[in-house]
């Protein structure tokens, strides 16, 4: 994203607007620095420029990346769908991605609102190769050399984005090795992820949550339920 | 698409917030057509959300977003945001695949899961929220939940996170549209009497494209952590 600076009349309101703070003054004028800029557009979209003086210039390979992972109104060429990863278990009651005894995982990097470069999402992603299942129609394993975890176009890697999601599964007596692994990576970013673990459940129990609980790890108290009511492949 | 997980807050308030969300997955084709054309089906979906005191609900199209968020006047628009009302949405003729609604009380999603039951619909229905709630609420429509996305929280420079309240207002977004630096900035508007606690809360949930965002629950939050906070 960047500022018309011939319309910009540096009343500042957009900064506070900018979910990463990219948004800056100098002495000569207000402008959007292009390093830490997501391309996410919420300064464009609120409409908070009494100028419009926000424009988006087009967006080249790989900087396109941190648009299709940071703005939930463009459609990821891979998954086709909006927004940053899969539907994940929000389908299962019609897809069976998730089966009993297998548990999932959602690491989604950057969130809440931090950002995160991509050199982050792919340390995390090497430390679990050979450990986990990626899911194969996540915008981040299509960029994975699926045997080393790095990623196959080194230029990804200066790529900024408001948040991506590593999304894989494995079996539950395998999850807690991979909470153990995800604890240990967690020490070595430069910025946070939020974690999503998916099981399916049995009557009102949830297996891997009690196994979770035993190891150490508590589960918020909110979250997701699919309530099973898609019908078609159940 | 994990959008709706990780919101913040105390179980007070997190009692008062559940996000409704149905969807059809892109593969399944069968969940496409199943008894009648999509397009019905959603509007039905969002017809029976609709009944239920949403505070909260939006739909797609194949060129804009529908969204009703309470408190949100259509002469407060800006930007690509633009109001709805509930009847504008559930009478729109060419919906997509989704839909959102969003609410405050258990009694309101109980009733909703059990009339979404009784239709039928052939669309995976996810709800958001306290999970003893939600399991409480599918008991009473006598529905058993089939899989569940529970939150380990955030891992790593957690130092990084804006504190409470801006972190359970900015979280009411699952894709971070919201800044933290604005919801500081109408926090300090509302204390200094520039703008009440639903205006600013409005101006919040207006960044969230989703509409997933609780303008009711968000109100609460900035007026006990603006004007009631300066009480004596």
């Amino acid at each position: 994203m960047k500022i018309d600076e011939e319309k910009c009349v540096e009343c500042q309101l957009c900064m506070a607007y900018c979910p990463v703070g990219a948004i800056k003054s100098s002495d000569e004028d207000v402008y959007v620095d292009q390093e830490s800029c997501v391309e996410c557009a919420v300064c464009l979209k609120s409409g908070v420029c009494p100028q419009e003086a926000f424009y988006q210039p087009p967006l080249e390979w790989p900087r396109i990346l941190r648009s299709q992972f940071s703005d939930p109104l463009v459609a990821h060429p891979v998954t086709g769908i909006m927004g940053r990863g899969t539907a994940e278990m929000k389908t299962n009651d019609v897809t069976g991605r998730f089966r009993e005894g297998e548990v999932g995982f959602a690491i989604e990097m950057g969130r809440p609102g931090i950002s995160t470069s991509l050199i982050d999402v792919e340390k995390v992603a090497m430390a679990l190769v050979g450990k986990v299942d990626f899911e194969a129609l996540n915008p981040v394993t299509v960029l994975l050399d699926k045997g080393t975890g790095r990623f196959k176009d080194p230029r990804v890697r200066g790529v900024r984005a408001l948040s991506a999601i590593i999304e894989c599964k494995t079996t539950e007596d395998r999850g807690l090795e991979v909470l153990n692994i995800l604890k240990e990576v967690s020490e070595k970013i430069d910025t946070v992820f939020s974690l999503c673990v998916i099981n399916r459940c049995q009557g009102h129990k949830v297996p891997f949550k009690t196994r979770m609980e035993e190891a150490g790890y508590t589960p918020r108290i909110n979250g997701k339920t699919n309530v099973g009511l898609g019908r078609p492949l159940a | 698409m994990t959008h709706t997980h990780h919101r913040r807050g105390s179980r007070e308030s997190l009692e008062k917030d559940f996000v409704v969300l149905a969807m059809i997955d892109p593969a399944v084709k069968a969940q496409h057509t199943y008894k009648e054309p999509l397009t019905e089906r959603v509007t039905r979906f969002l017809d029976i959300c609709g009944r239920h005191n949403p505070v909260a609900l939006a739909a797609r199209t194949p060129d804009r977003r529908l969204r009703y968020l309470k408190g949100w006047d259509a002469n407060m628009d800006g930007g690509i945001h633009r109001a709805a009302n509930v009847s504008e949405i559930t009478s729109c003729e060419d919906i997509e695949g989704i839909g959102h609604a969003v609410y405050t009380n258990k009694p309101d999603v109980a009733g909703l899961l059990e009339e979404l039951k009784d239709a039928d619909l052939g669309l995976s229905i996810v709800v958001s929220g306290v999970f003893e709630e939600v399991f409480d609420a599918c008991e009473r429509a006598g529905i058993e939940p089939h899989t569940v996305n529970m939150s380990l929280e955030t891992w790593g420079k957690t130092e990084l996170l804006p504190k409470s309240p801006v972190l359970e207002l900015c979280t009411m977004c699952g894709h971070a549209m919201i800044a933290p630096k604005l919801a500081e900035t109408l926090m300090d508007r509302v204390k200094r009497g520039g703008m009440t606690p639903e205006e600013a809360a409005v101006e919040l949930g207006k960044q969230c494209t989703c509409n997933i965002f609780n303008t009711v629950r968000a109100a609460e939050i900035i007026r006990s952590n603006t004007i009631e906070q300066a009480q004596p």
